[in-house]
Order: C-alpha cells, then sequence, then structure tokens
C-alpha cells in the first residue's frame, strides 16, 4: 500500500512534465512523442522480463553501468529494500506515457490565445503553467489521477512475474494476495474478500472523483453569476 | 545582456536535451532488448561486466534465438493461439460494440439512460477487480481451459462501445432519415450507411482490442490452465520460470511479442491516441 503514497504522485507528475515538453511546437516533437508512447504498446510481461534482466544483481546492464559510474553493485528485486522501488521503476516505465496522453489531450483544448494574453500581461513560465495551464486542466488531471489509483491499486503483474510477492513479503499486495488465495491455496472465500475490499476501495475513489467534479462545476457557475 | 533570439535557442537546446534525455530511458530498454537477443547466452555473460560497446553492441550478430524460440522452444503455437483470439476478438467486438452503439445513438427505447450508465460503468472498474469473480462464472459455465472462455469476456467491451456511439452521434440523422424514406431498413442503413462512414472509428476499436488482447496477461494466466491454448504472454512468463538463463531467447521472445504491436501502432497511431484518450477527456 505505501508504495501507491509514492508511485502515484510521481507518475501523475511525470506524465504533467513529459505531456507539458512535447506540447511544445519545436521540431521533430512527433517522434519524441512517439518514442514516449512506446512502451504503452508493450505488454506488462515483457516489460517486467526485460526489466527484471536489465536488474540482475550479478550480471545485469544496470549494475554494470552503476560500476562504470563508481557505484557499487546493487541488489534490486532480491532486496527486502529495494524491490518495491524496482517495481515502482518498472511500472512507471510503462505508464507514464499511457497518462501523458490523456494530459496532452486536455492541453491540446486549451486556447493558445489564453497563453498569449498571459505572456503579454507579463506572466512568466511558472505562473503560466501554475495559474492558467493547472486550473484549465484541472479535470483531465483530476481523471488521470483517479484512473492512475485504481490501476496502481491492482497492480499485480509484476509482482506474479518478478518478485511473487517476496523477498521476504515485501511487494505482497493485495492483489496479489487475493491471486495466491484462489490458485496457490484453494482459499476462495478469502480471495473473493479481498476482490471485495478492492472493489468498495475503487468505488470509493470514483465517487471522490465524481463528488469533486461536481464541486468544480458549481464554483464555475456561481463565478459566471 | 541576451538578446531575446540567445535566449529561445538556449531554451530550445534545454528542452532537446530533456528530451532526449528521457527518451534514452524510454528507448533503452527495448534496444537492449533487441541487441542482447541477436547475440549468443555466452556473449551476454561475457561482455556485460565490466561495460565496454560490447556490452551494448553484440561482437558476433546471430538470430539463433529467434530460430531457436520456434524449433526448440515451440514459440509457434503460443503464436498462433495469441492470434487466433486476437482475431475473433476483434471481428466479434467490432461487430457487437458497433450495432449495440447504433441502437444507442439512434433509437429511443426504454431504460436507455440507465443502461448507457452502466456502460460507462463498467470501463471505470479496471479488468483485474473483476477477473476473480468472473474466473467462477467461467468455472460454472464449464469454460475454463477453452478458447470460448478467453475471448468471451473480452468481445463485450464498454470502452469500446463508447467510442462508437460518439462517433455514431456525429452523423447527421438527416442523412438516415433520408435512408428510411427511400425505404431502406435498419439493416441496410446499418450496413450501406454507417459502416462505410466510420472507417476511422472502426480502425481505433479494432487497434485498441487487438492491443487489450496481444498484450492481455491476466485473463489468459486464469483461464489457459493447459499448455494447448497458451497465448504468448503466457508463455513468456512461463518459458522465464523454467529456462530463467537462456537470457538470449527470452529477450527474443520479448522483443518478437513486441514487435507487432509496434508495427501496427507506428502507422495508426493517430488512431490509437484518439482512441485512449476520448474515454478520459469527453468522459
Amino acid at each position: 500500500m505505501k508504495i501507491n503514497i509514492v508511485m502515484i504522485p510521481l507518475q501523475v507528475c511525470l506524465a504533467f512534465i513529459v505531456a507539458l515538453l512535447v506540447n511544445s511546437t519545436v521540431k521533430g516533437i512527433g517522434i519524441f512523442r512517439t518514442v514516449f508512447y512506446l512502451p504503452v504498446t508493450i505488454s506488462i510481461t515483457v516489460g517486467c522480463l526485460v526489466w527484471n534482466i536489465m536488474l540482475n544483481p550479478d550480471s545485469g546492464v544496470v549494475n554494470s553501468f552503476l560500476n562504470l559510474l563508481g557505484i557499487p553493485s546493487q541488489d534490486f528485486f532480491i532486496s527486502k529494500s529495494q524491490a518495491l522501488w524496482c517495481i515502482v521503476l518498472v511500472a512507471t516505465w510503462k505508464g507514464v506515457g499511457y497518462w501523458m496522453m490523456f494530459i496532452l489531450a486536455g492541453l491540446k483544448n486549451v486556447d493558445i490565445a489564453i497563453y498569449e494574453s498571459a505572456k503579454i500581461d507579463g506572466a512568466g513560465w511558472f505562473t503560466t503553467i501554475w495559474k492558467i495551464t493547472i486550473p484549465l486542466i484541472k479535470k483531465v488531471l483530476l481523471f488521470v489521477f483517479v484512473a492512475n489509483t485504481t490501476a496502481n491499486i491492482l497492480l499485480f503483474v509484476p509482482m506474479q512475474v518478478i518478485t511473487n510477492g517476496g523477498p521476504q513479503e515485501s511487494t505482497n499486495v493485495l492483489m496479489f494476495e487475493a491471486y495466491q488465495s484462489a490458485f496457490q491455496y484453494g482459499d476462495r472465500g478469502r480471495a473473493s474478500a479481498i476482490v471485495m475490499v478492492l472493489l468498495l476501495l475503487i468505488v470509493c475513489i470514483c465517487l471522490f472523483q465524481a463528488a469533486l467534479l461536481n464541486e468544480n462545476d458549481k464554483s464555475e457557475k456561481v463565478r459566471v453569476k | 545582456m541576451m538578446t531575446r533570439k540567445t535566449k529561445k535557442t538556449l531554451s530550445h537546446i534545454i528542452l532537446y536535451i530533456v528530451l532526449i534525455l528521457i527518451a534514452v530511458l524510454t528507448l533503452f530498454p527495448l534496444l537492449w532488448g533487441v541487441s542482447a537477443s541477436l547475440r549468443d547466452d555466452s556473449e551476454l555473460y561475457t561482455y556485460v561486466m565490466p561495460f565496454s560497446i560490447h556490452t551494448l553492441i553484440p561482437v558476433k550478430w546471430t538470430a539463433k534465438s529467434y530460430v531457436d524460440l520456434f524449433t526448440v522452444y515451440g514459440f509457434l503455437k503460443p503464436v498462433l493461439n495469441t492470434v487466433l483470439v486476437t482475431a475473433i476478438s476483434i471481428a466479434f467486438g467490432c461487430v457487437l460494440n458497433s450495432v449495440a452503439a447504433f441502437a444507442f445513438a439512434m433509437f429511443e427505447f426504454r431504460f436507455k439512460k440507465p443502461l448507457f450508465s452502466l456502460v460507462l460503468m463498467s470501463f471505470m472498474i479496471p479488468f483485474e477487480a473483476i477477473a476473480l469473480p468472473l474466473y467462477r462464472v467461467a468455472d460454472k459455465m464449464k469454460m475454463v481451459d477453452t478458447f470460448q472462455g478467453m475471448i468471451l469476456p473480452s468481445i463485450a467491451s464498454g470502452l469500446v462501445l463508447f467510442l462508437f456511439v460518439q462517433f455514431f452521434k456525429d452523423i447527421p440523422a438527416d442523412l438516415l432519415d433520408a435512408a428510411r424514406i427511400d425505404g431502406a431498413n435498419i439493416g441496410k442503413i446499418y450496413s450501406s450507411i454507417l459502416i462505410p462512414l466510420s472507417k476511422p472509428v472502426f480502425i481505433t476499436a479494432g487497434l485498441m482490442i487487438f492491443m487489450d488482447q496481444w498484450n492481455s496477461y491476466l485473463w489468459p494466466l486464469l483461464i489457459a490452465r493447459s499448455k494447448d491454448i497458451r497465448t504468448i504472454q503466457i508463455a513468456l512468463t512461463a518459458f522465464n520460470t523454467e529456462h530463467s538463463t537462456a537470457w538470449s531467447a527470452l529477450y527474443a521472445g520479448s522483443m518478437f511479442s513486441a514487435l507487432i504491436p509496434l508495427l501496427l501502432f507506428l502507422p495508426l497511431q493517430k488512431y490509437f491516441v484518439q482512441g485512449i484518450t476520448s474515454s478520459g477527456v469527453k468522459g
């Protein structure tokens, strides 16, 4: 559970930053956009398998590269303290491009004239983003935030493919626990209970999103009056 | 003092550096995978440490691991299975969802609103959340370990249905009325007016179903118990547990599985992105 507190903001922020970057109109930006989308089309299984070998403690290319920089080899997936963070890395590599698509689509809907007038009024780059961009795409950001939360709560494949919940239960999450209960231990009741908890959690998150959206609409209407 | 122009070039240079850095991070696992799949295992182990140019680029290029994949490790069957499952899902998925969307977009009927809300809700709930209960349903219907069981749950898709509805709504009603006056029945309107007008949305829908099915892991993992009906993703992870040191072949399998969606995605990127984002931005 605790990784989500880091992973969700991390992925949403990264996706937002990358979306801002590729929303610029410099030459060749289309190529970068395509490159950033690529992990979306690749299955999470392939992502896990490739990263797992790359992060192999003894003969993985990442450790080799770290040694080159003078950093000692790390244990990654077999270390109790690092395994979960490696999963965050894999999930983020795979996820950022996907969430970026939504934010970019939101950014494209913003009228360019608004930026122009902000520039004339002397707003800096940071102020423009904070005061204009974010409020204007608030709905999309909220959607991404909620969808990302549900997706990450249900993250399952890296645990199943790479770590098997270990080492020492450090990567055991609810979804994996449910799968294990149902198919390894044959305890269907327990599995159903866990799934119900997860479903309730997701319904709560969706209701929370709906409430926030409604509030936004109300405040907008008040402003119009 | 910096002129405005130099300031602009400078910010462009910084932008490019950041973009290239992210691109390298994104692409590295893929390029590394391609390079590693084109050399043999011993070379892979020998050159990985210490870091040198041959860590990244093979000394002796060989496609042997790809050949092994199909001859020694029996990957042909899972690939064919995946192609079969994906093709049937696309065909049925496009027809069923577009017909349902036709009804939602063009007709008034009882319970239309609550039914449509159900459709919208169905794609807010991720598949993982319903996978285990769904497995029990499949079990009761005796569909575990069958192709029907693997394909059936993916045919009716709320997201694809929603895509079709969005598209059909924009088709002018006058056009359909005109056809009706000319004596065309509903089937005729659907097949000879709607379908030709809706090619882009069919491409988007087909592509999304393709990506879902080709890359799907959890459902085949639950339902495909025997080796005969395994899909490619399951075969890959099983290979990982059985031959965890045959890295080169593992990379070859991974790259093969990634290549086909990539080849479809590159020319059809526009349709795919539209499909994915329409759910979040409009919904």
